[in-house]
């Protein structure tokens, strides 16, 4: 057993840097708000191999003094911040001065800046904290070179990790890290909107946007299906504060994963009590599980605001927060009572040709009860469900079927009584079968030729994620064709979801990959596709059942592997047995 | 490919007789190839074009197919090669590269076994006449020259028979040697691919070493020209009666050149052209002039490294969508506006496409979907167009109706866009459009024979016909019903083929069913067919009715074609007008992607660029975008004609003198073309031309050494430069020795602020004291010698240099312009840089230490020591010329 000794200074710097910078997208982040800092009006990022090659940001910003390139590499140097105090009235984005630092010691960090006094700029090369370790400003001096160069500062950080294999190791596949990067830059552009942003992989634009726009113009370049959201402008009495809030229609209301954005200050950041207060507002507008999508614009004074509850500034605290919740809350009817017609006539809404699609989204419910019972309900079953282990014979299944609530087909067994949900059931059928028809690759999932084609275009991040899955569609029946930029073609959808909604399928499911980024293999990818065919396919819970459908849907079910429970993992029946009922009349 | 025209049939005229032949066609071939003697014929037979005798071995040679023989009786064996009927499209193209005339020959009856068919020569295709898709190039045009030199007057005129334009010049010629560098200057901006010039001529040799040293091989000498100006006249006044001729069309020798290209068209085309526009003058006074050398060293349409389009001026502004649109921009990046309304017209509707960038995209967007209807209504207009491009113009007629109701919706529209939006209204043509579409299918054939072109109800016995075939057709499908029940024969089936026409099938498995009644008429390996006089009958019916359909509705889809071009004039408009849009929006996106700003254009004035980049470069290193990659670094200039005249430029190379200079006259065409430019802000005052002497191109095949081509292009900057011209010169003098080169240099910069007056000393400081106005000059050197010319016109001349850092000994590049001369070449760092071996660069280290040694012992010491000595500030002019007198005599 080794004795316990003191890390030596470079092991520490060395083990910090991976905590301030653990990946590229942390890079980007904090690059881009240096940029932002330095007052730049057009910000150049640049990325190979997911930023695990190289990561490159460069802007037109006031730029840096050699003398302060020296030290802007070292920990806890800042031009942000002198004293405590200060820290209550920032306005710049960074100030703890680590960021550079840990960047110096996880890779090649090449710093190059001019200021518009001097004639050229300086370069500065660290090599993974090859001159921290020896510890003197004097070699970093040495390496300062004059370079001819633009006002401003360009970053290069290269070899990300390269002496750290233990770090270099937790970063993902280059797609991965870009799509965390294309959402730093996204939020950064979207709350920047007077900046021009360019963001390239591997020598190809992903972003470009136009500097000098106006919130609404930028929100419209950046955010897909921005013709679905509303703006509202909102203050609170004193005028201290002002709210631009986007509100999506219930239409863009995702299950899973929805698009939500917070910017204070124009720092992106969460806070936690707003989604689930924004879902209030929305009341009945919204299925029980749906999540409205929405991006809010703060603007309040900074000691107004808690920024610094996290150590990587994600999270935020309004030190008046009922304030705001009112604030919020006044939008939100301001939205609902605007666009009220809107929400109600279904021509407006996005799709005319699959209207039947859209109608299915349009169930209104209680959502509070609805959601709370779900739950608990769920919960419950999933462990009686656990210890269930006698196998399952449809033979003694008197097959009398009663529909309840449009939703729960109910039958007397000689063991009890059987509960099937009617969606879940046909779900977890469909899935099976469109999971084996997929399986022996016949991908004769019958497809049925849209006319006239769907052209929808998808917001940057959607985008290329698309277009990293675009195979996976391919296989499922969705016959996709990238039409560039964000543009995408879709001119057959599988015969099964011919009366769905394609594209909002098609969202939800980038979504669930947007959300699970392990996901990396194509099987799950396309199992998570099926569930999602099967589950828009299914009887809705709702749809009138005949005693004849129930009995058909039953036989199947029963002929249908891994039937007790939905793709999702819901349970599809449930028996009381004579026992548990003796249980719970207290016969026993 | 290039095939001396000398070795091509054009001298055929001479040629030794025919062999004769006894066969019926080869006496027609013969025939016919007496008559086109300077042409290949391709001789229709069958499913091939066939090339026979000499032809075919040249024509094998150049198409790279095989030489053939045809055995023919009596004849003997008959050299032949051939290509499929379908494949010539992609044949031509070699055919014409080499500059050969093709004369496509064919059967005017159908065979019937026989009789001979009859043949014609239905069109004569070369490389300036050519139409089909496969041989132009989408966004270029197809220039055709015709030259008449009638004593020194040169009559010109040019043709895109593609798109209907024309033009005309008449150049005055001092001397027939002059006759090149006309030439050339007409050849940049409308670049032939075919020359005629007329027959015979006495200046006939030399005319076309002339043009061959102007770059135009493809020369075809034409007898079709007319000898009187009374029957040019004519035939100019048959197509045009009521032009408004430019005035060099006043002139006889353009006269005939211009008629003699309206022949050339009619004898190629074999009919008369109906869609060329009114002939316009090649260069309207209102563009700047840019001379060849000046547009090539300046890389606008091609770069001097591989001749492409990569990396040029024209690649970073051409984003337009449409081939309307590519080739309007190429006129008018070789026509720069010279008026300040004009520019500010189209830098209106740049900026408004700017402000509104969701438009410009939408607006393009829709461009995007539009057919190229410059060139599908010539081939209209001669007869070889076909029922989808008739749909395609309607459609595009249709799309640009859309485009037009979608812009002038539109808000803060500025004034500039009405004059397009008139051109783009013309009820006529969308009443045409709307016709069209309501007669011809949705998804027209593209041949009118194969039927199906219109839809019904266009026509009473059209639909009669296609009722009645749909009856017989019925009675055919019921047939074969009832007589697979009768006969029991379930695998029964009726066909058709071409050659057979309808058919009872009866596989082998079968036969012992057939009734009676069917008679056979063919047998196949598993199957039998055959026939009854039933089903003759109703063939019969069918074909007939097919037939008279298919005549109808080619003469319907002809009526159809000619109505179209009744209506020419007005779409080529429309196509003019959506082609300047293209640019525009073209213009506006690349400034939205590249961060331009618009300059403001001065009738006068200083030249002032904040900030400028040089377009091409900076996009080249935009699109690089690896790591580490440079960023371009901006510069500004300043230059008027009077105290900033000439900015003297030193400094190392591969510092960016050339590239900053460069980019002063990128921008300040792009400006001049309406364009946003890569700069902050810049003033630009209308410039008259510009000169860019740089380089050392060789030319050789010229018989030009590297130095003469210097001198001869100084020669022309020097004599036609006006105080409006800008002129750019890089290290002139340096292609013959220092001493030479230095005092070429000194002379030229002093001539261009001086405008050329002797130097005496008077004079100058009358100039000087006047400041007379001279050509903006930016002027680089390695002549260290000439800063002091600083001191010598300090109202006129000042040194600038690029800076450059030093870091452990070797030279940094800033690419900074920084006021002042420079001190150090670092010409032995440089190659150091490129790698030259260790031994020749201490060699070199060695030599210069010498040079400078004893050079100090020489003149150069005493004239430093001379010149440490003068106070630079009070110095006057007069005395500075002195000194430099002195220094002069002590140097020799």
């Amino acid at each position: 057993m080794p004795h316990i000794s003191p890390l030596h200074h470079s092991v520490i710097s060395a083990i910090a840097a991976g905590e301030v910078v653990e990946r590229p997208a942390i890079i980007v982040k904090e690059l881009i708000e240096n940029s932002v800092d330095a007052g730049a009006t057009s910000i150049v990022v640049n990325i190979e191999d997911g930023g695990k090659k190289t990561i490159e940001v460069s802007d037109n910003g006031t730029g840096m003094d050699p003398e302060d390139l020296i030290l802007a590499w070292q920990r806890h140097t800042t031009s942000k911040i002198v004293a405590v105090e200060d820290l209550q009235s920032l306005h710049t984005y960074g100030f703890r001065g680590e960021a550079l630092a840990s960047m110096a010691n996880a890779a090649k960090l090449t710093i190059r800046s001019r200021t518009s006094t001097q004639p050229h700029g300086w370069q500065l090369t660290i090599s993974h904290g090859d001159q921290q370790k020896k510890n003197n400003a004097a070699s970093a001096t040495d390496s300062l070179e004059p370079i001819g160069m633009p006002l401003g500062t360009t970053v290069i950080v290269e070899e990300l990790f390269a002496r750290l294999p233990a770090r270099r190791k937790f970063l993902k596949s280059a797609a991965s890290e870009f799509t965390q990067i294309l959402e730093i830059v996204t939020a950064a552009a979207l709350s920047q909107p007077a900046i021009g942003f360019l963001l390239t992989h591997n020598q190809k634009t992903v972003l470009f946007l136009q500097p000098g726009q106006n919130q609404e113009d930028r929100f419209a370049g950046i955010v897909s299906q921005a013709d679905q959201y509303h703006p509202v402008h909102a203050q609170n009495e004193t005028s201290t504060v002002q709210l631009v809030a986007f509100f999506g229609t219930p239409q863009i209301a995702r299950r899973t994963s929805p698009s939500q954005h917070v910017f204070i200050n124009q720092r992106s950041v969460k806070v936690q009590w707003l989604p689930a207060w924004i879902k209030t507002q929305y009341g009945s507008l919204l299925e029980a599980k749906g999540h409205p999508a929405f991006t809010l614009f703060f603007t309040l004074p900074a000691d107004q605001v808690d920024i610094n509850i996290h150590p990587r500034k994600e999270l935020a605290q309004f030190l008046e927060e009922d304030a705001i919740r009112e604030l919020v809350h006044t939008a939100v009817q301001e939205f609902i009572r605007d666009n009220e017609t809107a929400f109600q006539d279904p021509s407006s809404v996005d799709y005319a040709q699959n209207s039947s699609a859209t109608s299915q989204v349009w169930r209104v419910r209680d959502s509070a009860a609805n959601s709370g019972k779900e739950s608990r309900v769920a919960s419950e079953l999933t462990h009686t469900l656990g210890k269930e282990t006698s196998p399952w014979k449809m033979d003694d299944v008197a097959a009398q079927f009663q529909q309840l609530d449009h939703t729960y087909l109910v039958c007397t067994t000689p063991e009890g009584v059987l509960l099937i949900d009617q969606h879940a059931a046909h779900e977890r059928i469909l899935f099976e079968q469109f999971r084996q028809e997929y399986q022996t690759k016949i991908s004769s999932l019958e497809q049925t030729v849209l006319k006239p084609l769907i052209t929808f275009e998808l917001g940057a991040l959607e985008a290329s994620q698309l277009r990293e899955n675009l195979e996976t569609f391919q296989r499922m029946g969705f016959e996709l064709h990238d039409f560039g930029e964000r543009q995408f073609h879709l001119t057959a959808v599988p015969a099964a979801l011919e009366d769905r909604n394609p594209q909002k399928l098609i969202l939800e499911v980038l979504d669930d990959i947007i959300m699970k980024r392990q996901l990396t293999k194509i099987d799950s990818l396309a199992d998570r596709t099926l569930a999602y065919l099967a589950c828009r396919s299914a009887v809705q819970a709702g749809d009138p059942l005949t005693p004849d459908q129930a009995k058909r849907l039953y036989e199947k079910l029963i002929q249908t592997s891994n039937n007790a429970t939905c793709p999702h993992g819901r349970p599809t029946r449930i028996t009381l047995t004579i026992q548990q009922l003796e249980k719970m009349f207290h016969r026993r | 490919m290039f095939v001396d025209s000398s070795a091509l049939p054009d001298s055929a005229a001479t040629n030794p007789t025919l062999p004769d032949f006894s066969t019926p066609m080869m006496q027609q071939y013969l025939g016919l190839k007496k008559q086109y003697p300077d042409c290949i014929l391709l001789f229709r037979l069958g499913d091939f074009y066939e090339m026979f005798l000499d032809d075919a071995k040249l024509g094998a040679q150049l198409l790279g197919i095989v030489l053939t023989s045809r055995s023919r009786g009596k004849d003997g064996r008959i050299p032949m090669a051939g290509v499929p009927y379908h494949a010539l499209d992609s044949y031509l193209p070699k055919l014409l590269a080499a500059g050969v005339k093709v004369a496509i020959c064919d059967q005017m009856t159908q065979p019937n076994g026989r009789d001979l068919v009859e043949r014609q020569v239905t069109r004569i295709i070369t490389a300036g006449t050519v139409l089909d898709s496969k041989s132009l190039i989408t966004k270029q045009h197809n220039y055709l020259w015709s030259i008449h030199l009638s004593g020194l007057d040169l009559g010109f005129s040019a043709t895109d028979i593609s798109t209907g334009d024309v033009f005309v010049d008449l150049i005055q010629l001092s001397a027939l040697a002059e006759l090149s560098d006309s030439l050339e200057h007409l050849a940049v901006q409308l670049p032939p691919s075919e020359c005629i010039i007329s027959l015979p001529f006495e200046h006939n040799v030399e005319l076309r070493e002339q043009l061959k040293t102007a770059g135009i091989s493809v020369i075809h000498p034409f007898d079709g020209f007319p000898k009187q100006v009374k029957a040019a006249k004519a035939r100019i006044a048959m197509l045009w009666p009521t032009v408004d001729w430019p005035a060099a069309l006043s002139s006889t020798a353009t006269q005939i050149a211009v008629a003699g290209l309206l022949e050339y068209i009619a004898y190629t085309q074999k009919m008369n052209a109906r869609h060329m526009l009114a002939p316009r003058a090649v260069s309207q006074n209102s563009s700047v002039r840019l001379d060849p050398a000046t547009v090539r060293n300046l890389e606008l349409f091609r770069n001097l490294h591989d001749g492409t389009e990569q990396h040029t001026l024209l690649s970073v502004i051409d984003h337009t969508h449409t081939a309307m649109g590519g080739r309007l921009l190429k006129l008018w990046l070789a026509q720069p506006l010279a008026e300040a309304q004009a520019i500010s017209t189209r830098q209106d509707i740049v900026e408004w496409f700017v402000r509104y960038s969701d438009e410009c995209t939408e607006t393009q967007q829709q461009l995007r979907s539009l057919i190229d209807l410059e060139r599908v209504l010539s081939r209209l207009s001669l007869r070889i167009g076909n029922p989808r491009d008739v749909r395609g113009i309607a459609e595009t007629l249709q799309h640009i109706e859309h485009l037009n109701t979608f812009l002038r919706t539109q808000p803060h529209l500025p004034e500039a866009f009405q004059k397009i939006f008139t051109e783009l209204q013309k009820p006529a043509a969308q009443n045409l459009a709307a016709k069209i579409l309501s007669q011809i299918c949705d998804d027209p054939p593209v041949d009118p024979h194969d039927g199906g072109v219109f839809q019904p109800g266009q026509l009473p016995r059209l639909d009669e016909l296609s009722a009645e075939i749909t009856q017989h057709q019925q009675w055919m499908a019921e047939f074969e019903s009832s007589a697979r029940k009768s006969s029991g024969i379930s695998t029964l089936k009726i066909k058709f083929n071409q050659v057979f026409g309808y058919y009872i099938e009866v596989s082998n498995a079968n036969l012992h069913l057939v009734p009676p009644d069917f008679q056979r008429k063919q047998t196949l390996v598993n199957a039998e067919r055959f026939t009854t006089p039933a089903l003759k009958e109703h063939e019969q019916l069918i074909l007939s009715r097919k037939e008279e359909a298919q005549r109808l509705e080619v003469e319907l889809f002809e009526k159809l074609v000619e109505e179209i071009v009744q209506h020419i004039p007005e779409i080529q408009k429309i196509a003019h007008a959506v082609a300047q849009l293209d640019c525009l929006a073209g213009f506006a996106e690349t400034a939205i992607i590249n961060a331009y700003a618009r300059p403001s254009i001065t009738s006068g004035g200083a030249l002032d660029i904040q900030d400028g980049r040089h377009p091409v470069v900076e996009s080249s290193l935009k699109a690089s975008r690896s790591a580490n990659a440079q960023k371009f670094v901006p510069n500004s200039a300043f230059l008027d004609t009077t105290e900033h005249q000439l900015m003297l430029l030193t400094g190392p190379n591969m510092a960016g003198k050339s590239v900053f200079m460069r980019q002063i006259a990128l921008i300040t065409i792009m400006a001049h073309l309406g364009s946003f430019v890569p700069a902050t802000s810049a003033h630009i005052p209308l410039i008259d031309q510009i000169f860019v002497r740089s380089g050392a191109a060789d030319m050789i095949s010229a018989g030009r050494s590297t130095f003469m081509v210097e001198m001869v292009e100084t020669a022309t900057i020097l004599r036609r430069a006006t105080p409006s011209s800008l002129i750019i010169m890089d290290e002139i003098g340096r292609g013959t020795s220092t001493y030479d080169g230095i005092s070429i240099a000194w002379a030229i910069a002093e001539f261009l602020v001086t405008g050329g007056s002797s130097f005496v000393d008077t004079d100058t400081k009358q100039r000087q004291s006047k400041n007379l106005d001279g050509p903006k000059t930016l002027f680089a050197t390695h002549y260290h010698e000439l800063q002091t010319l600083e001191a010598k016109y300090p109202q006129k001349i000042h040194n600038f240099h690029m800076a450059i850092a030093e870091k452990d000994g070797r030279p940094v590049f800033l690419y900074q312009i920084e006021p002042g001369g420079a001190s150090h070449s670092f010409g032995i760092a440089v190659a150091e840089l490129a790698g030259l071996p260790d031994k020749v660069l201490e060699t070199a280290k060695k030599m210069i230490e010498t040079l400078e040694r004893s050079d100090g012992k020489g003149a150069k010491k005493t004239s430093q020591l001379h010149l440490e000595g003068i106070d630079m500030n009070n110095t006057t002019p007069l005395q500075a010329h002195k000194i430099l007198q002195e220094l002069l005599k002590n140097s020799s």
